[in-house]
C-alpha cells in the first residue's frame, strides 16, 4: 500500500502539472488539485493520514536535498547576489521582520492560542526550515507545513493581484515580492514572467529562509512580550 | 543516460543533506541541518571539490519539482480538522492580511533602494 500512495501522489502530479502549465491559472496548480483530490479519497475510503504518509514521507523527506540544492543557484548567481545585495538584505530583512510581526499581532488580536501563533511566525520559508524554526519557537511543526503551504498559494495569489495594480515595473522588485511573500511557488511564478524575476525570487526565498531562521527565535519571544504588556 | 546522472546526482544532494543534520546535531547552536547543508554544498562547490557540473542537473531536478514534495505536507492538514476547525477562518485571514503588509512593505523598500542606485549612478 506504501507504494501505491506514493505513485497515486506522483501520477496526480504530474497530470495537474500538464494542465497548469497549459492554463497557468493558479487554481489548476499542483498544490491544489493534489491535496483536494487526494484528502477527498482518503476521507471517502476512510484512510487514516498514517497510512497515506507511509507512502508519502518519501516525498517530504526529499524536500531538505531540495532545499539544499539551492545553494547551486546561489552559487551560479552569485554576480546577481553581489549586485543586489542591499536589496537582498535590507528588504528581505525588513520583509521577514514585518511577516513574523504581523503575523503574531493580528493573530493574537483575534484571540488564537499561543502555540497555533508560534505555528504561524515562520510561515514564510521554506517548509523544512519552517519546521525546524516552529519547533524552536514551541509551535507544532506539523502545522506549520500547512500554514507554509497556504502562505504559499494566497502569497502567489495576493502577489500576482497586486502587482497588476500597483506601478512596479522593475524586475528585481517583482521577483523579490514573489520571494518573499510566496518562497517555492512564489519562485515558480516569477520564473514564468521571466529569467530576472525568477533568479531574484529564488535568491530572495533562500535569503527569506536563513534570515528568518536567525531573527525568528529573538523577534517573537520580543513580540511574546510585548503582546503579554500591551494586549 | 541523463536519468542515471540526474539520480546520482540528487543520491549525493541527500548525503549532503544528510551531512547537514549530523553537524547540526553534533554543533547543537540551534542552525537547522539544512541551512548548513546549503553551506556545506556552497563550500564544496566554490573549493572545486565538486564541479558545478557534476551536481546541476539533480539539483535543478529536484528545485524544479519542489512542490511535489509539499503535497504530502499539505495533506497533513486532515490531522489538525479538530484544531483548525474554529480558526481557520481567522486563520486565512491572518496569512492574508500579513501577505498583503509584506507586498506593500518589500515593494516600497526595493523600489527606494533601486532608484537611489539608479540616481547615484545617474549622478
Amino acid at each position: 500500500m506504501m507504494l501505491f500512495y506514493l505513485v497515486l501522489t506522483l501520477a496526480i502530479y504530474f497530470m495537474a502539472k500538464k494542465v497548469y502549465q497549459k492554463s497557468h491559472n493558479m487554481l489548476f496548480s499542483p498544490l491544489i488539485v493534489c491535496p483536494i483530490a487526494i484528502i477527498a479519497l482518503l476521507l471517502s475510503f476512510h484512510v487514516p493520514y498514517e497510512s497515506y504518509d507511509q507512502g508519502g514521507h518519501w516525498l517530504t523527506l526529499m524536500l531538505q536535498p531540495a532545499t539544499v540544492a539551492l545553494a547551486v543557484p546561489m552559487y551560479k548567481y552569485r554576480k546577481t547576489v553581489k549586485k543586489y545585495l542591499m536589496e537582498l538584505t535590507v528588504s528581505v530583512t525588513g520583509g521577514a521582520i514585518v511577516a513574523i510581526v504581523t503575523s503574531m499581532v493580528i493573530a493574537s488580536f483575534l484571540g488564537i492560542n499561543s502555540e497555533l501563533v508560534a505555528s504561524l511566525a515562520p510561515r514564510s520559508i521554506t517548509t523544512p526550515l519552517a519546521m525546524s524554526v516552529s519547533k524552536i519557537l514551541g509551535g507544532n511543526p506539523s502545522i506549520t507545513a500547512v500554514f507554509v503551504i497556504c502562505t504559499a498559494l494566497i502569497g502567489t495569489i495576493v502577489t500576482t493581484i497586486m502587482l497588476k495594480y500597483i506601478p512596479i515595473k522593475s524586475p528585481v522588485t517583482k521577483g523579490m515580492l514573489y520571494g518573499v511573500s510566496a518562497h517555492g511557488t512564489g519562485t515558480a511564478k516569477a520564473y514564468e514572467l521571466g529569467n530576472v524575476e525568477g533568479v531574484i525570487a529564488s535568491l530572495a526565498m533562500i535569503f527569506m529562509g536563513i534570515i528568518t531562521t536567525f531573527i525568528a527565535p529573538q523577534i517573537v519571544t520580543l513580540c511574546f512580550n510585548l503582546m503579554n504588556v500591551y494586549l | 543516460m541523463k536519468i542515471v546522472s540526474i539520480l546520482i546526482q540528487i543520491l549525493g544532494l541527500c548525503a549532503i543533506s544528510f551531512a547537514g543534520n549530523v553537524l547540526a546535531s553534533a554543533l547543537n547552536i540551534g542552525i537547522p541541518g539544512s541551512i548548513l547543508g546549503i553551506l556545506l554544498l556552497l563550500v564544496v562547490i566554490e573549493q572545486k571539490w565538486l564541479p558545478l557540473e557534476k551536481i546541476e542537473l539533480g539539483a535543478n531536478f529536484l528545485i524544479a519539482e519542489m512542490l511535489l514534495f509539499f503535497i504530502p505536507s499539505a495533506i497533513g492538514v486532515i490531522q489538525f480538522q479538530d484544531v483548525l476547525k474554529n480558526d481557520w477562518a481567522q486563520l486565512l485571514f491572518v496569512i492574508g492580511a500579513s501577505i498583503c503588509l509584506v507586498v506593500v512593505f518589500v515593494g516600497i523598500v526595493t523600489e527606494f533602494i533601486i532608484r537611489f542606485r539608479e540616481s547615484r549612478n545617474a549622478s
